[in-house]
């Protein structure tokens, strides 16, 4: 074998060592790094004509963020988590999987119940005819935020709407009077974690688990 | 000349579909059901609208290689040796050569448009049968074949604004310029102008600076299918008049412009 040959093999495996051990390390050190973000404005001019294709990245950039958060914890999960989430609704304010997201992912795992909330408020504008924006919402309002009224009014608009379950009035009527119940919370967390996808509901547990124990 | 017109159409449909970069476009346009399945594969719940998302990219990326690149070269071509080949033997006026290219190049789009189209509603019937409705709300054959259809009609717009500049410029590195500089002004020009709008949060001060580039949209092809897009990936209809409005201004665009290229190319010193 010659001398360029050899070396040409040489470069080949140092460059196949560097990217393999290198890889990791860059990636989360970006995760980190939440200014690095696009703002809203540039990524809207960026999407031109293609903002469906543009929300669909940002959802996959959710679920890579959830695989990266539950192989190691990082502290800028929640921000960047909201600004995925935020920067989807912005492009393709009528996709429903980012509020299935926030209603689960945002409050359970992230622990930020009020942004989850206003992203579900701009669902149940942008998707009239569906229940499931303001239902996730009254409830988080209500149980999580403590706000009933805000609770009571998402909660009442999703029992309007065409298909919401018959949990949604008695949960208005409960919100009306300013009350949010332990078994209300298992209900409607046992009916979310049947139709989230099971990959995704760990938070959703914990938080059953939680419960659970506190009526011990 | 009506006879020019469509031997020219004919001729255009041979000569593009002789051409190799058309035949890799073909088989992009055959294998693009496998990017948008693979994208919606990612995906856990709304697959059908991420699935749509997928085609659409397709439809996108074809058009604009197949004007910017397939159009604009045979035009070049033509012009700049004063001879279109496949008409040596038939002596043709600017007008009618021109107009029998515009079809003839509108006729191989649309018969790539139609590929995507047929083999994306077949894969998509093939992978979404036993999928739960839940995660396919939105997708319908129907639906798919009118997104297609409505998405892909705005390159007509951008075929218009091609012929344009290749009336008055000369060569293909000023034609390849000017085209991917309108398209590129195109893609970002209508969200600047949404955060310049002084009715939308824009500051007073930009009124002037939004005025004029306003203007300049107006001269610019609208590509704007992706407005329709959303409304129709969801699976949300859209209006009769939302959608004869939106026909007639692609066909008003590069009807105007057409019109324009001739009067133009009329003029040329060749």
């Amino acid at each position: 074998m010659n001398l360029s040959r050899l070396t040409f093999i040489l470069l080949l495996i140092v460059l196949c060592i560097a990217r393999w051990s290198a890889e990791p390390d860059y990636i989360i050190n970006n995760l980190g790094v939440s200014d690095t973000r696009v703002s809203p404005t540039v990524l809207k001019v960026a999407a031109g004509h293609l903002p469906g294709l543009v929300a669909d990245f940002q959802i996959l950039d959710v679920f890579s963020l959830y695989g990266m958060h539950e192989r190691t914890e990082f502290e800028s999960f929640g921000a960047l988590l909201y600004h995925d989430l935020q920067m989807a609704s912005l492009l393709d304010p009528q996709f429903k999987d980012i509020y299935r997201l926030a209603s689960s992912l945002l409050v359970f795992d992230a622990g930020m119940p009020e942004e989850a909330v206003m992203l579900l408020q701009t669902g149940t504008k942008a998707i009239p005819n569906s229940w499931e924006s303001p239902f996730f919402g009254g409830f988080i309002a209500a149980h999580h935020l403590h706000d009933y009224e805000l609770g009571y009014s998402l909660m009442r608009q999703a029992s309007l709407r065409e298909g919401s379950p018959p949990a949604a009035v008695i949960l208005a009527a409960r919100y009306l009077k300013h009350h949010s119940g332990k078994g209300d919370a298992m209900m409607f967390l046992q009916g979310m974690s049947e139709v989230m996808p099971k990959k995704y509901t760990k938070g959703i547990e914990a938080e059953m688990h939680k419960l659970s124990i506190q009526g011990e | 000349m009506l006879k020019i017109i469509s031997n020219t159409i004919a001729l255009t449909f041979l000569e593009v579909v002789q051409s190799r970069v058309y035949q890799v476009l073909l088989v992009m346009a055959l294998l693009s059901p496998l990017f948008a399945y693979f994208l919606s594969s990612l995906f856990l719940v709304e697959i059908g609208k991420v699935y749509m998302d997928g085609v659409l990219v397709a439809v996108h990326f074809l058009s604009v290689i197949f004007t910017l690149f397939i159009v604009s070269s045979i035009l070049v071509r033509d012009i700049s040796h004063k001879v279109c080949y496949l008409l040596v033997v038939q002596p043709a006026t600017r007008e009618s050569y021109l107009m029998g290219r515009f079809f003839g190049f509108l006729v191989t789009l649309l018969i790539l448009i139609t590929v995507v189209g047929l083999v994306s509603v077949g894969a998509g019937f093939l992978i979404f049968l036993d999928e739960i409705q839940l995660y396919v709300a939105g997708y319908t054959w129907s639906n798919i074949s009118l997104l297609i259809f409505l998405h892909s009609f705005q390159y007509v717009s951008l075929l218009g604004f091609i012929f344009f500049i290749v009336s008055w410029a000369t060569g293909l590195a000023e034609v390849m310029f000017f085209s991917m500089l309108g398209l590129i002004i195109s893609w970002v020009l209508p969200q600047v102008l949404v955060l310049l709008n002084p009715e939308f949060g824009g500051e007073q001060e930009n009124a002037v600076l939004f005025e004029f580039l306003r203007t300049v949209y107006q001269i610019l092809p609208h590509l704007n299918g992706s407005d329709i897009s959303l409304v129709l990936t969801h699976g949300a209809s859209l209006s009769f008049s939302a959608i004869s409005l939106y026909i007639l201004e692609h066909l008003g665009y590069a009807g105007v412009f057409l019109g324009l290229a001739v009067w133009v190319f009329n003029r040329r010193d060749l």
